[in-house]
């Protein structure tokens, strides 16, 4: 065990380990996979916020705890860097930071510090073994000098088209929101800044953990659906099951990702140009195959709307075994949009349709 | 090819690099990406007599002094920040002109300022100090001081001696402390 300074560093003697630290909630820790030239390969290569887990599966992160097993690193990434991020003013409000591992520990003393973006640690390939760094140097800007050193281009807009663009002939940069909208249990609504009618397209994005296929359980199969209902009385479904994937001009389910391994799941698209005809849309998940485990499929659903941070929230607060959840409602009402977390788990379509009163018959279907 | 040196390796010049009459020592790193104050790392060297002094101030060769009287050492200028590629800072010997009273170079590293920006050389990226043959551009020795001398300030890198006619060069990899002045003190320098 070695106890490091700022700038010292030591050998990683044991490839899967845990580090635990110090920080609170109101941090924000989040882990960047680097190549060779010090920068990350793609948007996977940042680790943070919901996307707890690295692509790789080298590092997950927990609270007070960052998971690290370099069994099976990608041949292309030489280095993982740790880094933490305050929303509110510098290092210097919050109390210092130990970390504690089985190799080294460290603690950073914040009296002072002007950052409100830190490097804490580096884990880095040397001569093909592994070694730590206490780095302890970052940025005053906060996150996005952060990402940016790392490669990662951060938009202060989220970055959403509305409409197709011929496609640019220049490599296209790698871009990640850093401001975005939680809705949470105690903050379970928001209203989109815009007049229905002039929104552009809404996209809704379901994103899990596959989780490890073995004999007896394969991974969990996630489907992503919506109920519209419109002003006129108007009613429909989409999804995939029953391969109803599109109610024009309104709604339209565009893939079914079967695995949870494509970086972006799926996806629904609502055309918000004609939303002032709809009178309220639910967005639902169900698992069509695997068992109703949510908290390790990590589920987040993120609403994509034009110049507006994204809105994010996240399926686990529960310890359901039912294995359909409706998670967000949209209404439109005197020309305004909101959108509602709900979070509610059901049996099934039946018992979800008999609570939000859809008046649909259901029976077992198979896609 | 290079050597790579660990603490008090030895290695003759004339066996890694025969007939060398010119070499360089070349100091780089990496200007700093986060914020905070600048990295400047200085190379230096102090021309030693037997007893291990220089003879006047003007044989401790740095940013302040960049030639030597006789002109077979010059440092070609100091850089603040790392910022460039390769040897931010070099200083070049031509072995054949050092005057025979001159029986040893000692070649140290320090960061200035250290102490009060709290900095060591592992906070510097790429950070390394190497010695050149300069008629072949044949790296001879290289420090990596960002990984393995994380935790110091300053260093002796080595010294350039001569042996039974040919000058060879013993790495010492020492750290010391204080900076710059009271090694400058140590070797005869009115500081």
């Amino acid at each position: 065990m070695e106890i490091l300074v700022i700038g010292s560093n030591t050998n990683i003697t044991q490839p899967s380990f845990t580090i635990k630290h110090t920080m609170t909630d109101s941090i924000d820790v989040s882990v960047f996979c680097l190549g060779e030239n010090g920068k990350v390969h793609n948007d996977n290569g940042m680790v943070f916020y919901g996307a707890s887990k690295s692509a790789c599966g080298t590092v997950t992160l927990e609270s007070k705890e960052i998971l690290m097993n370099l069994n099976n690193v990608p041949s292309n990434i030489e280095k993982f860097a740790i880094a933490a991020t305050t929303d509110n003013g510098t290092f210097a409000t919050h109390p210092a930071i130990s970390f504690d591992s089985s190799d080294f520990e460290c603690q950073l003393d914040t009296n002072g510090r002007s950052e409100s973006a830190l490097i804490l640690l580096e884990i880095y390939k040397r001569n093909n073994s592994w070694k730590v760094k206490f780095v302890g140097q970052g940025f005053n800007g906060g996150l996005k000098p952060l990402a940016e050193h790392y490669g990662v281009d951060i938009a202060d807009e989220p970055v959403v088209e509305s409409s197709p663009k011929p496609a640019p002939l220049t490599t296209p940069t790698l871009t990640v929101n850093l401001s975005k909208i939680s809705l949470t249990k105690s903050s379970p609504k928001v209203d989109l800044t815009k007049k229905a009618g002039q929104i552009g397209l809404i996209k809704v994005n379901l994103n899990w953990e596959k989780g490890k296929s073995s004999f007896f359980s394969s991974g969990i199969d996630l489907d992503l659906g919506a109920f519209i209902e419109l002003k006129n009385g108007e009613k429909s479904i989409v999804q995939a099951l029953g391969n109803r994937f599109e109610y024009s001009p309104y709604i339209k389910l565009l893939a079914d990702d079967r695995t949870g391994d494509s970086s972006n799941g799926e996806w629904i698209h609502i055309d918000g140009n004609n939303i002032n005809n709809v009178k309220r849309i639910i967005i639902f998940t169900f698992i069509y195959s695997g068992s109703p485990n949510w908290d390790k499929a990590n589920a987040v659903v993120r609403l994509h709307v034009p110049d507006m941070p994204p809105i994010e929230t996240q399926l686990n607060e529960t310890s359901s075994n039912t294995g359909f959840c409706a998670i967000a409602e949209l209404t439109v009402k005197n020309n305004t949009v909101a959108v509602e977390r709900l979070n509610r788990f059901f049996k099934g379509h039946a018992d979800c349709d008999k609570a939000y009163g859809w008046g649909f018959k259901w029976s077992a279907g198979s896609k | 090819m290079a050597v790579s040196l660990q603490k008090g390796g030895n290695v003759s010049l004339e066996k890694v690099a025969p007939g060398m009459t010119n070499c360089l020592l070349g100091l780089g790193w990496d200007s700093r990406a986060t914020d905070g104050a600048d990295f400047d790392l200085d190379a230096s060297v102090f021309m030693l007599n037997a007893e291990g002094k220089v003879k006047a101030d003007n044989g401790f060769i740095f940013f302040n002094n960049l030639i030597s009287e006789c002109k077979s050492v010059e440092h070609t200028g100091d850089n603040l920040t790392g910022e460039g590629e390769g040897d931010d800072e070099s200083i070049k010997v031509s072995l054949k002109e050092i005057p025979a009273d001159i029986t040893k170079i000692v070649v140290a590293v320090t960061i200035h300022d250290a102490e009060s920006r709290k900095q060591n050389f592992g906070q510097v990226s790429n950070a390394f100090i190497r010695i050149v043959n300069s008629s072949s551009n044949d790296e001879v020795a290289r420090y990596d001081l960002s990984e393995d001398y994380s935790i110091e300030t300053a260093l002796i890198f080595g010294e350039l001696y001569r042996h039974n006619g040919e000058w060879k060069f013993k790495a010492i990899g020492q750290g010391f402390e204080g900076g710059l002045a009271p090694l400058a003190r140590q070797y005869g320098v009115s500081v």
